[in-house]
């Protein structure tokens, strides 16, 4: 859906964007993680028609964002990091005066305007003023604004900025909605926990250029080639495992505060074969779990050093 | 016929337009203003019909028109307070969506630029129209007095709806192309106050002082097309730089767009300015417009950068902040002004024509100018003091146009009530066909008889009575807006915010 190739941005001499190139599939959130600076604003403002590149190129739905910019505004909605609300007029007001931006009949606005409010939670205070609102309120209005068009792709930048942890599990679970009516969404965040959850892929950036792109798991896998179990045993029986450590392709045992932890470089399999020469040797197996590398720490190892972690 | 309905439709369903008038109509405050608003025109008119009748009495004779002569001063007072409002309404239009942060929001929309510049114009320019449909009792009475030319009238609300939409074209140009509201304003401001004095003069020319039309039909025609085709030029051109910057993303600038501003600031400049230069030779009566207009801008920066300065928590520049409170470019410029009028003010008393009475036409180009500039001090520290006044007493901080239109209206009020005095209460030696020229360096005329006479005579106190009445107000609203950083410091998140 979004297709994004060698794009290139100089604000004057500065290179905030160098050779950026990504794609995201339709219906898929892609979560866009990187440090302050590191050029996600940007790229997200280049798709988003706001900034134009000043090289390279990116396709959304089979268009060109330099050439057809235009019928691109029609495909996309798009939520900057920062943004304001007109104040002194009512959410319904906001919403219909967005409508008619979109270009939206007469006739049809109220009912898009209806329809939008009900999947964004926004109903309940249409007739607010809109600088009365809270922020998280702002946050629902802001997205019911940009689905008024339909859009295929949503943008998202910083989304969940200033929300607090309701706020935050509320807007999520608007996103895995509109994941589910088949929009394909690309949102960039700090809170990496938050899209660990929601994303399918990820996109890492660090000073304008991308360190990785791919599906969450493939990216965990690249970073951690072996697999990492934590297995919780009665304590009687935690010297079972000295024959664990003479195993073919066992990498490493370690032991902490009670919980064993071992590496192998095998196939998902290979769990069943240890926990059963466990089990043989009398060891009380409690709880067997993998250990996963999460987005944030992939982010850290990732941006931490870019030579150190290619 | 059709194609009429059909725009006229578009245009009031227009989003833009609907979303501002609701807006507008929805506050009390909005009603609260035209209240204002309609009391002072009647209170400026009927102020201004007694001051000028001496001067309608001396060209009319027994042929007075008093329909007429009413009409004039209604229309003029309306002109005055609408270009100031299409002014203060469009210099905020592009740049005041990036200073709200609803730019991108905007311009990711699906409409074209163009579509969202005629949004905003209407949307602006319904509102100037309610303030002069406002006005329409004034225009009745002017009608119940009669003898009022309709052709003339119909010209001057045709002149006035075309002086305050090119005004707020071009302030919406402006906003286009200067990133900062102050920028815009200051621009649109002297733009917009060369056109309105030569807009204004031409249809001057067209009137006989007893209140009708002294040209044939075929000059009337000429008048109102040329108006129009100047219109359309300015509009025009305006229309296109914003649509330019919305289509460059504003921020975005390319050389090209650089090179565009550059032309459309040189033709508005052309426009407004020389082509009047030109034309008269002269500076002419009307220029104070675009003077007070100006300094209406002060005003709001004095207010707003008094509570959000940002170096206004330090401790050490604190005290030197309190005393400009316009912060440093406004200091700088009060510097600049007060170095011209003290250099004026010397040149006043050494000039071989100081000796009272002093006439202006004896004056040379150099000295008229220097004149000038002590008009601009006078003015500055008065509508400044009055800008701060208002503004922190008020809760008129969110709106800056407000404060524009009520120091403007106490303006257009204390105008006529100085006329009155100088005609009525001193011995000066104006004639009054010369007053309007003479009103701006009146104070400084009186001040240097003064000093030469070594006598404070009724001039000098009133000079006096409005420098003590402008400290006291500046001293007032500093103190106000100190309590007023307080109450932000103590809250922590400011309530006032300007937008």
């Amino acid at each position: 859906m979004i297709e994004v190739s060698n794009l290139i941005k100089y604000y004057d001499s500065f290179c905030a964007l160098s050779s950026c190139s990504f794609g995201v599939d339709k219906g898929e959130i892609l979560a866009f993680v990187g440090p302050n600076g590191a050029g996600k604003t940007t790229t997200i403002k280049i798709l988003a028609t706001v900034l134009e590149p000043s090289d390279g190129e990116a396709i959304i739905d089979g268009l060109s964002i330099i050439n057809h910019s235009d019928k691109i505004k029609k495909l996309i909605g798009y939520m900057p990091d920062e943004y304001g609300i007109y104040p002194y007029v009512t959410v319904k007001d906001y919403l219909d005066y967005f409508a008619g931006m979109y270009d939206v009949e007469i006739s049809r606005r109220s009912s898009v305007v209806g329809m939008v409010s009900e999947l964004t939670g926004v109903t309940s205070f249409l007739d607010k003023e809109t600088h009365q609102l809270s922020k998280g309120m702002v946050q629902r209005l802001a997205l019911a604004k940009i689905l008024l068009n339909d859009p295929k792709v949503l943008i998202l930048d910083e989304p969940a900025h200033g929300l607090d942890p309701r706020g935050r599990i509320e807007f999520r679970l608007i996103l895995k909605e509109l994941r589910n009516l088949g929009k394909t969404i690309l949102i960039s965040s700090h809170i990496l926990t938050e899209l660990s959850e929601i994303s399918d892929s990820v996109v890492i950036i660090d000073k304008g250029k991308v360190v990785t792109a791919g599906k969450v798991s493939d990216i965990q896998r690249k970073l951690q080639p072996s697999r990492k179990y934590q297995i919780k045993l009665t304590a009687d029986t935690l010297n079972c495992i000295d024959s664990i450590r003479s195993m073919e392709h066992v990498e490493m045992v370690s032991i902490e505060n009670d919980v064993v932890f071992i590496e192998h470089k095998q196939a998902d399999g290979f769990i069943a074969d240890i926990v059963g020469k466990i089990c043989l040797n009398g060891g009380r197996i409690l709880e067997v779990k993998e250990v996963k590398q999460n987005l944030e720490s992939v982010f850290m190892q990732l941006t931490g050093d870019i030579n150190e972690s290619f | 016929m059709k194609v009429f309905s059909r725009l006229s439709q578009a245009t009031i369903y227009h989003p833009e337009v609907v979303l501002s008038m609701n807006a507008r109509f929805r506050r009390s405050s909005t009603l609260f203003l035209f209240i204002i608003f309609v009391l002072a025109v009647s209170v400026i008119s009927l102020l201004a019909y007694s001051t000028f009748h001496h001067y309608f009495e001396l060209y009319s004779g027994s042929e007075r028109n008093h329909g007429s002569e009413y009409f004039q001063i209604v229309i003029f007072t309306l002109t005055i307070v609408c270009s100031l409002l299409g002014i203060s309404l469009g210099s905020g239009v592009v740049n005041g969506e990036k200073a709200r942060k609803t730019f991108e929001f905007l311009v990711t929309s699906s409409v074209t630029p163009e579509y969202i510049v005629v949004g905003k114009f209407f949307a602006h320019f319904f509102h100037i129209l309610l303030f002069v449909l406002a006005c329409a009792p004034f225009m009745m009475m002017a009608l119940y007095l009669g003898g009022l030319d309709t052709s003339l009238a119909l010209l001057s609300l045709y002149t006035l709806l075309l002086l305050a939409s090119a005004n707020l074209a071009i302030s919406m140009a402006f906003s286009a192309m200067t990133p900062i509201l102050g920028s815009s304003m200051v621009l649109s401001f002297l733009t917009c106050g060369g056109l309105t004095t030569m807009l204004m003069t031409e249809a001057g020319n067209l009137m006989s002082p007893y209140g009708r039309l002294h040209v044939n039909n075929l000059a009337f025609l000429e008048f109102a097309v040329m108006f129009t085709l100047l219109w359309m030029v300015v509009t025009g051109l305006s229309f296109v730089s914003c649509s330019v910057a919305l289509k460059n993303r504003f921020a975005n600038r390319t050389i090209g767009f650089k090179i565009w501003i550059l032309f459309t600031c040189t033709v508005f400049f052309f426009i407004g300015w020389y082509l009047y230069f030109i034309k008269k030779g002269t500076i002419g009566t009307l220029p104070y417009i675009a003077f007070v207009i100006l300094f209406g801008f002060f005003s709001y920066m004095c207010v707003e950068s008094s509570i959000f300065h940002p170096k206004s928590e330090e401790r050490w520049t604190k005290l030197w902040y309190a005393l400009r409170p316009g912060g440093t470019r406004n200091f700088i410029f009060m510097l600049i002004v007060g170095a011209m009028y003290l250099v004026s003010f010397a040149t006043l008393l050494t000039s071989a024509s100081s000796p009272y009475p002093v006439y202006y036409r004896y004056f040379d180009t150099i000295e008229r100018l220097l004149f000038l500039s002590c008009y601009l001090i006078s003015w500055l520290m008065f509508i400044c003091s009055v800008g701060i006044f208002i503004g922190s007493h008020t809760g008129f901080f969110k709106k800056p146009f407000i404060i524009h239109t009520v120091a403007l209206l106490i303006i257009c009020l204390i105008y006529p009530l100085i006329r009155l005095y100088i005609t009525s209460f001193t011995r000066s030696p104006l004639s009054e066909s010369d007053i309007d020229i003479y009103i701006s360096p009146f104070f400084v005329l009186e001040a240097t008889n003064w000093f030469n006479t070594n006598r404070l005579d009724k001039s000098g106190l009133a000079i006096l009575m409005l420098v003590i009445l402008s400290v006291i107000m500046l001293i007032k609203s500093h103190r106000k807006v100190e309590y007023l950083k307080s109450l932000v410091r103590s809250t922590g998140k400011p309530a006032l915010t300007i937008k």
